[in-house]
């Protein structure tokens, strides 16, 4: 009881004095009794008020009854449970109660059985509902299901299921729920009895090698058959390295070796898959891991026509180099993949053939992992290249932007955009972008002019000065989508429109993303192509008329642009812009100036170098350190530290085009090789250990940094960046707990695979860890139950009432007291008046 | 306005009885007199006061309706319904900082008030549960609308010493739970859950109320003990400190060695409430260090202790302030287990010399006795192999999975690892190059130096790491890994010239074989509450005690290949013939600094006080009185 009220027992008191003096002349014996009751009832109702309750047990329960649906459960058998469950329920006693859930990633509440009934047989007639049951942590659906306890019944959970967790603290749970007093039962479902075999792991035998040696990657299978045949392929890079026919055998361990050479420096990236005649789940046929192997520095050079730059390649290759040489679409893949060479040449690949994702993974390779990106001239580079304002323009030193000559010819350009209803969105928000990226490349002498269409042109910006963007970047932001498309009327407003100017170069741009109305775009390119005006263009979407656009850009004499994804829109714009003024590039016998002192150019001299015999006219960025410059003043070498790693542009190429002179001279490929060492990426982790484990969706991380002589290193200054799936960076905080200890708490959720860069800024050691995330346990029929799980007790239906642990209620006994208190009061009355 | 109990309106009936009693009519009592004049005076005060006697019943029965009125309703329990009452999961933050103590109650006491008031105001028929939350949520009651259970809940909740986990919350539900229907109330100082409360992270959303005021506290946010790297016989002790005041602190810290008895003293202190209480414990500090701690996280520091004492070590800030807990850190140091070594060499002896000249000095390895004729008597971690024959008969001994770890000496072109032939490079004839100069076999000595005497032109039949070459790319040291054998061949007879009486000899072998072994291990002087203790190694079984020893039940023990450590102080580590301890302190800087400035109170407006009913029955209660009081003044009845 709380007694705090009980200073209203004063009250009481206070009425004796009114007895002690009361004028009321009746029997003394009626007028003490009279208020003696009423003196009762009043302190009955003191009493009342510290909430008097009544101790007593209850055997009532309430059974929550959870019912796995995950993939791994046969509905079948989980139809079966249902019927127990309905004997189960029906057993209850009155003043019994239930919940009843399917439980699978999360719990869903249903009615009874027969609602739970239907929604399996939809799920059986096709209905998906895979992300309801790709997964079962046990542990979490428990702690979740306590929600739907009373404090005054018993509680019991009847989990039916096969015992397979995807959660990890199934043990730690079913001890929490003990001592909470909730009783939890297992009855086993049948697994899903399908032939089933599942890479339980790939590991090998080191998860850092050298190039060149053999590593043996230990591949564990499991299947729920006598005999099982299959294939294993192990796979490096999507490629396969080796394959073996084998048997999985059920209970057996099932274990196969693969020797496999390191060929690669670098972050290698291995992948077993494999293939069995009769298997259910192919989610779980394929595991991965990563090792590092060290060698060679590796190095990727990207050049639209890989054919043009081999020989600078074989020259790198002499000097220990392992080259690889890829086409414009040689980005394809992970970051990871990226993470195995040290250094990357983009040498002629326009902003355009790379989305913003891979620009984006370029940026994190540098800046987060230490790597080097050198990007050489060519007409698909910087500015020409369309990386104007890109992730990639970041990185390097040298920028797009450039203050064009007076003698060069001026300039005058139309947009025309499309702004039929298909625009609308983030298409029509890009060519905006695009619009004012491309003017801001333009000149003061040059002019721009914006026109729209959709069935009809408008004009958003008539011809004005490029020296005036403010005016220009107003009118495009009037712009938006609505109505039909047809290019006509904007061409014949641009033409219209650039046949008044007296501008050296005219050039129209045309984006559409649709079909447009019929009408003869090909006679009216041509009057244009006739009139000194080019026309390039740009098909945005599957739905853009290509043929047609693609007839205009070669009447027209421009370039035509095919896209489907709306990002590179702005690439283009600005690449067209820099090409229409012809102005970027500089072409003649130019000969290099050393301006440096750097160790990249150590042990040359001007005399050394080659001449070169055009480059693509750039400005270096503040940042950056001009290394060799030509006698035009223009910069020919610039590097810059970017992040963790290095920025590098050489303004001229190394091609046949305007590098033969440096192909042909013989200390090329040494000179070459100094360079791209020193921005080669420096993965050097020694006296960096890292112990990991993975606890509860985090990757928890214990470094030991040691000097040489194994001494502890204190007070690193730590730069650790983790990058996921999606290229997404997180910085990560890493602290000192003891003498050369840190640690680092990393969240996992919503990770699939990720690589993690750890970087001492003070002694300049880099380990990069990879973590990619196994395939659910869900997806394993032949794992057995969890101990934990599989040693709770087992509850058949009519046990679901028995023996439940008593639960102590308090029964509030108020109310009695009150009529009490009201039937003393009447008496005292009465007594007042007999 | 609707009524929990509405049942309970028929009491009205009792109305009836009621007024039935006032419908008696009260017999005035005779007295006999003779004195007429006093007929007067009673005469004029009846006059005077016929109207007010008139209603003194009607009075009376007014107030005696009004008050059963009251009661009846009282019992209806009568309610104020809004949509918004929801059924309430109130959570208390029982994580360490909410011991930090202001004035005279502990910031927990304060949050359990609280929660008091909270449940005290808890509509009639609306429920709520009571939970604690620091590393997970445990429920101390569930649903339930009596308030005497949930008082009792809230008296029952305990301090941990654990800090404050921020994904306890955010997997409080999942969906499809019938968590929209209930209001998360969370009383915390705000020490751990920070962010999470006011961003979206956090499924359900989440109420925060604050307690606590700002405190003074310092403590230990990391410590570590570690042997000298170069002075095995000395150890240096680390320490980093926060300060959780605006204003620094001047203190010292105590460092004891504790012995066994200082220990079971030490447990018998719990909760530990005051510094005094084993300050005084273990007889004197082993070292005693000034420090001055500045507001907010400190700089590390490094002290040097000049004697390496295995066993248990207690740091204890000698400064009183808002919560003791992390004023002492509990550590504990052992001498590293040496790599056991065995030879397979026909001149064994020097082989062996070189192994036990370091095994005496550093202790980091030690010399296991192997057998030529019977290998498998004994299973050393690494093997020094006299010549590759060797190594064969001890892989051709061993099982193919087992690990198989060995320095290879005198490498021929007759065995299936290397081929070329077996001529001897001449001694000088060439220049040897460190192509890993940083690998850790080649620390301590110079290997451009040593004479590798009998070395062979010859060359791996399998990938290697080349660790040291000559200026011909003739390998001299190698590292093979494959599968499970992982071996470093060296290119040398060391029989030959003696090369054994050299001094580089035994270092070469003893970093060799620590390289082998990876003696990279990561030794934790004090792990952290909350953190996980795992079992060196995976297939053991750890039997562990906390430090509170007073439990005697089967939760006391965990037994599993890894275990949460929950509590500050020393667990004892059960092995069949031994004990090992390890120490566990709080060291969380969230929780040392417990005053978070940007964290405030979001909860909605909830009802606290008292119900309708208690009014009502107040109401009741000195109505009976007042008509008491009034009757016997003869105003009524």
């Amino acid at each position: 009881m709380n007694l705090q009220p009980l200073f209203w027992l004063i009250i009481p008191l206070i009425t004796i004095l009114g007895l002690r003096y009361s004028l009321v002349n009746r029997p003394k014996g009626l007028k003490i009794a009279s208020f003696a009751l009423r003196a009762a009832g009043i302190a009955l109702l003191a009493l009342t008020l510290c909430r008097p309750f009544i101790n007593s047990d209850s055997d009532n329960i309430h059974a929550v009854f959870l019912l796995d649906v995950s993939e791994s459960v046969d509905l079948n058998a989980a139809k079966d449970s249902l019927t127990q469950i309905e004997s189960a329920i029906d057993s209850l006693n009155m003043g019994d109660s239930y919940n009843l859930f399917l439980a699978g990633r999360e719990l869903k509440q249903v009615n009874d059985p027969t609602q739970a009934r239907d929604i399996l047989k939809q799920w059986q007639e096709g209905l998906a509902d895979s992300e309801l049951r790709s997964a079962t942590p046990i542990d979490e659906l428990l702690l979740t299901a306590r929600l739907a306890f009373k404090a005054d019944k018993a509680r019991r959970i009847i989990l039916y299921s096969d015992g397979v967790t995807t959660g990890s603290n199934t043990a730690e749970t079913i001890k929490t729920l003990a001592r909470e007093n909730i009783d939890v039962r297992f009855e086993k479902l049948t697994p899903l009895k399908k032939p089933e075999l599942s890479v339980i792991s790939l590991t090998p035998s080191t998860h850092t090698a050298y190039a060149g040696q053999i590593v043996r990657l230990t591949v564990k299978l499991a299947t729920n058959t006598h005999s099982s045949p299959a294939e294993i392929k192990i796979l490096h890079r999507g490629v396969v390295i080796a394959n073996r026919n084998v048997t999985a055998t059920i209970g057996e361990l099932n274990q196969f070796h693969f020797d496999v050479p390191m060929t690669q420096p670098g972050s290698s990236t291995w992948a077993v898959n494999i293939t069995a005649a009769d298997d259910h789940f192919t989610i779980n046929n394929q595991a991965r891991c990563t090792i590092n192997v060290k060698g060679k520095p590796r190095l990727l050079i990207l050049h639209q026509k890989s054919r043009q730059i081999r020989d600078f390649a074989r020259a790198l290759r002499k000097q220990e180099f392992q080259v690889e040489l890829r086409g414009k679409y040689g980005l394809e893949g992970s970051l990871q993949e990226l993470l195995s060479f040290d250094a990357i040449i983009i040498a002629d690949v326009p902003a355009s053939d790379l989305t913003i994702t891979q620009m984006n993974m370029l940026k994190s390779y540098v800046s987060d992992f230490g790597g080097g990106l050198l990007m050489t001239g060519s007409e698909n580079s910087f500015g020409l290249g369309g990386y104007y304002k890109t992730p990639v323009e970041e990185v390097l030193p040298l920028i797009s932007r450039f203050e064009k000559e007076k003698e060069k010819p001026s300039m005058a350009m139309v947009l025309v955009i499309d702004k039929s209803g298909s625009m609308n969105g983030l298409p029509i928000q890009l060519a905006k972008q695009a619009a004012k990226a491309a003017i801001e490349l333009m000149s003061p002498q040059d002019q721009a002019a914006v026109v729209a269409f959709d069935s009809r042109a408008r004009i958003i910006c008539e011809m004005t000065s490029a020296s005036d963007p403010d005016t220009i970047n107003s009118n495009i932001d009037t712009l938006a989508a609505g109505g039909g498309t047809f290019v006509m009327p904007g061409m014949e407003t641009a033409y219209e429109m650039l046949q008044q100017t007296t501008a050296k170069v005219r050039h129209i741009i045309i984006l559409s993303d649709g079909h447009s109305q019929p009408a003869d775009h090909e006679s009216m390119a041509s009057n244009m192509s006739d009139s000194g005006i080019t026309v390039s263009t740009v098909a945005m979407g599957s739905g853009a008329d290509q043929s047609l656009l693609s007839r205009i850009a070669e009447i027209g004499k421009g370039r035509y642009y095919q896209t489907n994804d709306p990002s590179n829109v702005p690439q283009i714009f600005t690449r067209e812009t820099m090409q229409a003024s012809k102005s970027a590039i500089k072409e003649d016998l130019f000969s290099p100036l050393i301006i440096a002192n750097h160790p990249m150019l150590s042990t040359y001299t001007d005399d050394d170098l080659p001449f070169a015999l055009g480059y693509v006219i750039t400005k270096a960025k503040p940042t950056a350190q001009v290394l060799m410059a030509l006698e035009t003043g223009d910069p020919l070498l610039a590097t810059c530290r970017f992040g963790l790693g290095t920025g590098l542009a050489y303004s001229s190429d190394l091609t046949d085009k305007w590098g033969g002179e440096w192909l042909a001279w013989d200390q090329c490929g040494k000179f070459w090789a100094q360079v791209l060492r020193n921005i080669a990426r420096k993965v050097n982790a020694d006296g960096v250990y890292v112990q990991t484990q993975i606890d509860n969706q985090n990757w928890l991380m214990d470094i030991k940094r040691t000097n040489p002589s194994g001494a502890p290193v204190n007070s690193i200054t730590w730069n650790a960046t983790l990058t996921d799936q999606d290229n997404n960076t997180h910085p990560i905080t890493i602290q000192q707990s003891g003498l050369g200890l840190y640690k680092a708490t990393i969240p996992l959720e919503k990770v699939e695979f990720a690589s993690l860069s750890l970087h001492d800024e003070d002694y300049n050691k880099t380990a990069v860890l990879h973590y990619n995330r196994p395939y659910p346990a869900e997806y394993n029929l032949s794992t057995q139950p969890d101990p934990a799980i599989a040693s709770l007790k087992g509850c058949k239906p009519n046990q679901v009432t028995q023996k439940p642990q008593m639960v102590k209620i308090y029964k509030p006994f108020a109310s009695p007291m009150i009529i009490t208190a009201i039937l003393l009061f009447i008496s005292g009355i009465l007594l007042r008046r007999i | 306005m609707s009524f929990a109990s509405p049942l309970f309106l028929w009491a009205f009936t009792l109305l009836i009885p009621l007024i039935t009693v006032y419908f008696l009519k009260v017999k005035p009592r005779k007295h006999q007199t003779t004195a007429l004049f006093l007929w007067q005076s009673i005469y004029d005060k009846k006059h005077n006061e016929s109207l007010f006697n008139r209603l003194r019943d009607l009075i009376s029965l007014l107030l005696m309706l009004l008050l059963v009125s009251l009661l009846v309703l009282a019992m209806a329990k009568p309610q104020y319904v809004t949509q918004k009452d929801k059924d309430l999961l109130i959570l208390i933050d029982n994580s360490a900082s909410m011991q930090t103590s202001e004035s005279r109650e502990s910031r927990l006491q304060e949050a359990k008030d609280q929660a008091n008031k909270i449940v005290q105001a808890l509509g009639a028929g609306k429920r709520a549960a009571i939970a604690t939350v620091a590393d997970d949520v445990k429920f101390k009651t569930f649903m339930s609308s009596n308030q005497r259970l949930l008082g009792r809940a809230l008296d029952k909740i305990q301090p941990t010493e654990l800090p404050f986990d921020r994904n306890a919350l955010k997997n409080l539900f999942l969906k499809g739970t019938k968590a929209e229907n209930v209001r998360v109330i969370l009383i915390s100082d705000g020490v751990g859950p920070g962010s999470l409360l006011t961003s979206k992270e956090s499924q359900q959303p989440i109420e925060f109320l604050k307690v606590g005021k700002k405190s003074k506290n310092v403590g230990f946010i990391s410590c570590d003990l570690q042997i000298k790297k170069m002075n095995a016989d000395q150890m240096s002790f680390y320490f980093q400190l926060a300060n959780a005041s605006d204003k620094p602190v001047n203190t010292e810290i105590y460092l004891y060695h504790l012995d066994q008895e200082d220990q079971q003293n030490l447990q018998s202190i719990n909760p530990i409430t005051d510094l005094d209480d084993i300050k005084n414990i273990p007889t004197n500090p082993y070292k005693v260090i000034s420090v001055t701690i500045s507001p907010g996280i400190n700089d590390s520091a490094i002290y040097d202790v000049p004697q390496m004492i295995p066993g248990k070590w207690m740091a204890l800030l000698n400064y009183d302030d808002a919560m003791i807990l992390d004023n002492t850190v509990y550590m504990t140091i052992k001498k590293p287990n040496p790599v056991s070594i065995g030879i397979l060499a026909k001149e064994r002896y020097f082989f062996e010399h070189s192994v036990q000249a370091f095994s005496q000095s550093s202790g980091l390895i030690n010399l296991t006795p192997l057998q030529q004729d019977n290998i498998t008597q004994a299973t050393p971690e690494i093997t020094v192999c006299q010549t590759v024959e060797d190594f064969q008969s001890l892989t051709a001994s061993l099982p193919k999975s087992q690990k198989n770890k060995a320095i290879i000496f005198n490498p021929s072109a007759d065995s299936s690892f290397f081929q070329g032939d077996n001529t001897e490079l001449e001694t000088g004839s060439y220049v040897i190059k460190a192509i890993q100069k940083d690998d850790p076999a080649l620390r301590f000595y110079d290997v451009t130096t040593i004479p590798f005497y009998g070395a062979k032109k010859i060359q791996p039949t399998q990938s290697t790491q080349v660790i040291a070459e000559t200026d011909n790319g003739i390998g001299l040291i190698w590292r093979m890994t494959d599968g499970n054998k992982d071996c470093l061949i060296v290119n040398m007879d060391p029989g030959q010239s003696n090369f054994y009486f050299s001094p580089y000899f035994p270092v070469m072998i003893y970093r060799m074989a620590l390289t082998l072994s990876g003696d990279e291990g990561i030794n934790v002087a004090s792990y952290h509450t909350n953190s996980i203790y795992n079992s060196p190694n995976t297939k053991e079984k750890i039997n562990l005690t906390p430090p509170t020893n007073t439990q005697i039940s089967t939760t006391n023990k965990t037994i599993a290949t890894s275990s949460p450590l929950t509590q500050t102080g020393f667990y004892t580590l059960n092995k069949p013939n031994s004990q090992q301890f390890i120490g566990c302190s709080l060291l969380n800087a969230n929780e040392t600094l417990v005053n978070p400035n940007d964290i405030k109170s979001t909860i909605k407006p909830i009802k606290k006080g008292h119900s309708i009913s208690h009014w009502l029955i107040i109401a009741a209660l000195l109505i009976a009185a007042i008509e008491s009081l009034l009757y016997h003044r003869r105003k009524v009845g």
